[in-house]
């Protein structure tokens, strides 16, 4: 069994570059197999019991998406330029640390993490954790926006890039983001705007600015913790949403050719839109993503016996990693430095572009 | 723990002959092949296309055969001249046995015999490995010369094979072999009983 993650980036639908490379499947695919391989039989004669039995419960439900460990405490993270600066306008800012004439946002640039007030705390290592079979998390170090102040902000030390930016479509309030605190890294349905500054402590020092509107956070797909759910209940279904083409799902969903069977391949695909990657870009980038099964045995010993229904604000589901991938560049890199060639050129708006990410697996 | 990029399943067979006195003698301690019937099923799991109960995909079956002259990769799909009926197991038999289908790159083979390996057979010996165990008493399988197989009034056991259920949740059931096993002959007496113990680590 292997894996293959392909990266598309396109622009109004048309494909501008491809990348392909593959990951590592980890432990946790061996213990989903090996559950499976387990699980009893008898439990079909319990009514209560026999939906811990259903097929659905051992697959691919969620994939969701890491940085460093450091970059949780910088980028658009930072206290500094969120609490400090004045309230309005509003939205996510980061401070560039390149040259003024490029428009766009390099989280390698960024020289220090911060802390409250603005001082430079510690240099800023961006060293994503290398992936190493025993992983059972995207991101192994820690990854508290604040580490020590748990119970500010729930859960935020998960090994991932969070989502608490829902509550500004339904709840209103719960998770006010941009104020700094918030670990979010997914703009709402309702937009979010943002600016790139030259000046650290200077509001006005706008070199450009924009307002992402979120698809995940539009369709629900991705609960507060980060996952991506799976959207298809099959590969039928997967294959009626477009199957690997599709640049508009923005949750994951199955793919596969109807020769699957003998060449034991099976897609996953989900498309980062524009502005879940732009803004994912300024809170410090992607440089994980990995593919989760439900965690049955951490579920039952729990107490919680299936239907296990997605709730993206509330989601009972608790996952094991399946697979991961780590990329050595952000995979939301884009800049109009023309000096390099990065997967899209062009200035910092993301405008009408997305990346599908095509997930095969290789039974 | 796997430190390469694949997830490589892997199999090993123990062939214990089992004396009423208690003693014990090892016949076989090797590596066996995972054949691609088991990509197969994982692939039907993770399209979610096939059954959807989830033990359709256990490897609650087997058969044993008499002969051993294919050559053995992972493209094997079936036994190379498995054991044909019910009644050459022994009337005597403990064994749970069925006539049932088998699928042979992708053609399906209607009443072949499986084994049924009881799930209280079936442990779990690390979070990545789980052991099958087999048991043919000493009322199983005996003196198979009487049955015309090959090796004649020699015959003997050769060959063994893991399967999943039913991966594609036919309404009548179709098996797929999973694992597979080639030995030294073992001719199967009424004095000793075999232990089949099998390891699957993913």
């Amino acid at each position: 069994m292997k894996g293959i993650v392909i990266l598309q980036y396109f622009e109004n639908e048309n494909l501008l570059s491809e990348f392909s490379e593959n990951n590592l499947l980890v432990d946790g695919a061996g213990e989903t197999i090996c559950d499976m391989l387990t699980i009893s039989p008898s439990l079909s004669a319990i009514p209560s019991a026999s939906a811990i039995l259903d097929a659905s419960n051992y697959t691919i439900q969620a994939v969701s998406f890491g940085k460093d460990s450091d970059g949780y405490r910088t980028h658009a993270h930072g206290l500094y330029f969120n609490l400090l600066l004045p309230l309005t306008p509003t939205g996510v800012r980061v401070a560039s640390y390149e040259s003024a004439s490029l428009s766009s946002y390099h989280g390698s640039a960024m020289p220090f993490i911060f802390s409250s007030a603005g001082f430079a705390l510690a240099p800023y290592k961006l060293l994503p954790k290398y992936p190493d079979p025993i992983d059972t998390r995207l991101e192994t170090k820690n990854t508290a926006v604040f580490p020590g102040l748990a119970s500010f902000i729930v859960g935020n030390d998960v090994g991932q890039n969070l989502n608490s930016l829902q509550s500004l479509d339904e709840i209103g309030g719960l998770e006010p983001f941009g104020t700094g605190v918030s670990p979010g890294t997914y703009p709402p349905n309702i937009g979010i705007a943002w600016r790139i500054l030259s000046s650290p402590s200077n509001i006005d020092s706008v070199i450009v600015s924009g307002v992402y509107r979120g698809t995940f956070n539009k369709v629900g797909s991705m609960d507060y913790s980060g996952y991506v759910t799976m959207m298809s209940s099959s590969v039928v279904q997967g294959l009626q949403f477009g199957g690997s083409a599709v640049t508009n799902i923005s949750g994951l969903s199955i793919f596969a050719l109807s020769n699957f069977s003998s060449t034991g391949r099976v897609g996953y695909h989900v498309t980062l839109s524009g502005g879940d990657a732009g803004l994912a870009a300024l809170y410090g980038g992607i440089y994980h993503i990995g593919l989760w099964t439900l965690d049955m045995k951490s579920l039952l010993e729990s107490g919680q016996t299936p239907p296990y229904s997605f709730n993206r604000y509330i989601n009972p589901r608790k996952y094991r990693l399946f697979a991961k991938k780590t990329f050595n560049q952000d995979i939301t890199y884009i800049t109009d430095d023309t000096s390099i060639v990065p997967a899209i050129s062009g200035a910092f708006d993301f405008q009408n572009k997305a990346i599908n990410i095509n997930w095969t697996l290789i039974f | 723990m796997n430190f390469f990029e694949e997830l490589q399943p892997k199999g090993h067979l123990q062939i214990v002959k089992l004396f009423p006195s208690g003693q014990e003698e090892i016949l076989l301690d090797e590596k066996n092949v995972i054949v691609s019937g088991f990509g197969v099923g994982l692939s039907y799991l993770f399209t979610l296309s096939g059954s959807q109960r989830i033990t359709d995909y256990q490897l609650e079956r087997f058969q044993f055969g008499v002969c051993a002259v294919q050559a053995v990769s992972s493209s094997v799909f079936k036994l190379d001249y498995p054991i044909s009926s019910i009644a050459h197991y022994g009337s005597d038999t403990k064994l749970l046995l069925v006539s049932a289908t088998q699928v042979r790159n992708g053609t399906n083979f209607p009443n072949q015999v499986f084994g049924i390996i009881p799930h209280k057979n079936v442990t779990r010996v690390s979070n990545t490995s789980v052991r099958y165990t087999i048991v043919l008493d000493e009322r199983t399988l005996n003196d198979l010369g009487n049955y015309g197989y090959p090796g004649g009034t020699d015959a003997a056991l050769r060959e063994i094979g893991l399967f999943m259920k039913n991966p594609r949740g036919d309404a009548s059931t179709a098996s797929f072999l999973c694992a597979y096993k080639q030995f030294s002959s073992i001719k199967k007496t009424s004095d000793f009983s075999l232990v089949f113990r099998w390891i699957i680590t993913l």
